[in-house]
């Protein structure tokens, strides 16, 4: 999205654009619905997330296999909030990249900055949200032997919620250049699922889901710019639609009274994007559309799961593995041009999710603790911290009947971005590069989830 | 993409097959599909479920903490399925006075808060750590009571049972499969 705002501004402030000059910013593939899975359940998110072998309605989503582990009619329903902070800065230097997009220097300035000097800047922004995370009911069919159970629900899988703020002034002694920008964007990807978990053996459980992927992400973008009485203003207003759709199935074996394993498999999800863009300048009453519309297919995603049990105590560790670069743009060919910057700019990616839970039987409470590692998918160039955080919770189970379980989660990382501040070329208007900013940013997110489920 | 579509189709069938082909799970009794399968059930159901004590919450290996003995409502929310209320023979309303065991002198109290047993367990069964299982003949046998839960159940239950074990201890309270 930034590199879209990026380039209009560069379209407008200096003349024209080119296709090279697309394929040089290799951060226009950022893509908001790799990687940024949000959670759900509140007792799976207490333990870090680690659900693959939990038995709750939310298996349906993380391992349809465990539904056969659920004997009664369950409703379970959960809400989460999230304050999300950025806090930025803009480095003293810039990037130049040159048209095949090399960096060929840091710290430069072309003749259009010449006798500016850049200064560091810090901006912080955060937003809070309140949305419904899981609703699922989960039945088990009366069997002699074995099991069969079908959950039908949806969860909040990613969320598109979070802020940025950028501050940056070159200064002369004839004055300074003033550069200042917010960033809003909300939604996020509810993933609809119908699926059965099935029992094969004593130790053995089956268990596929279908999936619905819908949602909507809003992106909001002010940015003004001054420069010795010269100023330049515009806002973004920028929505994209989902929808798409794919399959995940899971086994889990119980390989002994204590030691429980799982395997899943998510098949590559397609999602088609419409996409509308409103654009207003300062000064200028009239509003420019744009339309546009492109699948992005993400990947196949295994994923694997441990449990032990001793005592009160249960621990649990989850790993899945996705290959981001993978990612490929689909129907439509300008947008498939970039499939080649996806492979530069994303990785593989092994996530791992650590928890642990103490049961105070008497009380029915559950203690929770977890720590989990989510590395963000693009290349180590980009990261400074890599996401992962930490998780505390409990749960309390009423009655024989009703549980309710709370999570809070702390995830943090830090990374860095281009940020196209100006453009260089020819006499013939031939991109020769680019100077980029280089923004640094320090995201922390502060989550709480509540879960409710009954069983009848 | 021939690899996307290759893994999908390969998906698929093993859905298939493992769905259809998966046997292990059975939704009907065998021979129950007659009109007289509740007759069946209230019958020696341990003359075939000789293996029911590793699975006392049905047929599932998983594992049964300790904690779930002393306090019941953990294993009634994780394990105790809904439909087996349904399964006892009173609940069926065909039931009568001929099908149930004769009365007889157990001489002791009865088992309070054997928490989570299964529908087709008859009388008291005991299990000890090591596994040795021990439970009365079918002509001994007494149906359980429909209510919702196994404590219910149990506190509910005042039929006296004879003692088949030679043991003379006492039956054990809250008792159930400890194989650990």
């Amino acid at each position: 999205m930034k590199f879209r705002i990026a380039l209009f501004i560069i379209m407008i402030t200096l003349v024209s654009s080119s296709n090279s000059l697309y394929a040089q910013y290799i951060e226009q593939v950022e893509e908001i619905t790799a990687g940024n899975q949000f959670g759900y359940g509140a007792r799976q998110m207490s333990m870090g997330g680690a659900g693959m072998l939990l038995n709750d309605g939310t298996a349906l989503f993380y391992n349809p296999a465990n539904l056969a582990r659920i004997p009664r009619i369950e409703i379970n329903l959960g809400i989460s909030h999230q304050k999300f902070t950025d806090k930025s800065s803009v480095r003293d230097v810039r990037r130049l990249v040159d048209y095949t997009g090399v960096i060929t220097q840091s710290q430069v300035l072309t003749p259009r900055f010449e006798g500016f000097g850049a200064l560091a800047g810090e901006a912080e922004n955060d937003k809070s949200n309140t949305r419904l995370n899981s609703a699922i009911l989960t039945v088990p069919y009366p069997t002699f032997r074995g099991s069969m159970v079908f959950g039908i629900g949806m969860v909040r899988t990613t969320g598109f919620d979070r802020v940025f703020r950028l501050y940056h002034e070159d200064t002369s002694a004839a004055g300074n250049i003033v550069e200042y920008a917010n960033e809003f964007q909300s939604g996020g990807l509810t993933q609809w699922g119908a699926g059965f978990g099935v029992d094969l053996s004593p130790r053995l459980s089956f268990g596929a889901g279908f999936y619905m992927y819908t949602g909507r992400h809003e992106y909001n973008w002010e940015y003004l710019w001054d420069s010795l009485g010269n100023s330049f203003g515009k806002e973004d207003y920028i929505t994209d639609d989902y929808l798409g759709w794919n399959l995940k199935t899971g086994l889990t074996m119980q390989v002994s009274p204590q030691l429980g394993l799982a395997l899943a498999v998510e098949t590559p999800l397609t999602l088609s994007i419409d996409e509308d863009v409103s654009t207003t300048y300062v000064g200028d009453e009239t509003i420019y559309v744009d339309y546009s519309e492109y699948d992005i297919r993400r990947p196949l995603s295994l994923s694997g799961g441990l449990s032990l049990r001793a005592g009160e105590a249960l621990f649990l560790a989850d790993i899945d593995y996705t290959d981001w670069s993978q990612m490929e743009y689909d129907n439509n060919p300008d947008m498939e041009i970039y499939n080649n910057n996806i492979k530069d700019y994303y990785r593989d990616v092994l996530r791992w999710r650590l928890g642990g839970e103490y049961v105070i039987p008497h009380l029915g409470l559950s203690l929770r603790a977890g720590y989990f590692s989510d590395p963000l998918p693009v290349k180590d160039q980009f990261i400074e911290t890599n996401r992962h955080g930490f998780s505390l919770g409990f749960g309390l189970l009423v009655d024989q009947v009703v549980t309710i379980d709370l999570a809070f989660v702390r995830t943090m990382y830090e990374r860095n971005s281009d940020f196209i501040y100006s453009t260089d070329y020819d006499d013939n208007d031939v991109l020769l590069g680019t100077h980029n900013l280089i923004i640094d940013e320090e995201v922390d997110m502060n989550r709480l989830y509540i879960t409710c489920a009954y069983r009848l | 993409m021939p690899i996307q579509r290759l893994t999908l189709h390969a998906l698929f069938i093993m859905i298939v097959l493992l769905t259809l082909g998966g046997c292990y799970t059975i939704l009907s009794h065998p021979g129950s599909e007659e009109s007289n399968a509740k007759i069946e059930q209230s019958a020696d159901c341990l003359s075939c479920h000789t293996e029911y004590h590793e699975y006392p919450y049905g047929y599932y290996y998983g594992y049964y903490p300790e904690y779930w003995w002393s306090s019941p409502r953990w294993g009634h929310y994780y394990a105790y399925p809904w439909w087996w209320d349904y399964y006892w023979p009173e609940n069926t309303g065909d039931n009568n006075d001929e099908q149930l065991a004769p009365r007889s002198s157990r001489g002791e109290k009865a088992v309070r808060r054997e928490s989570l047993r299964p529908p087709y367990s008859s009388g008291v069964t005991s299990i000890g750590r090591e596994g040795s299982l021990s439970s009365p003949s079918s002509t001994e046998q007494t149906p359980s009571t429909g209510t919702k839960t196994p404590t219910e159940n149990q506190e509910k239950t005042k039929t006296e049972q004879k003692k088949e074990d030679d043991s003379d201890r006492k039956t054990p309270r809250r008792s159930g499969d400890r194989r650990q």
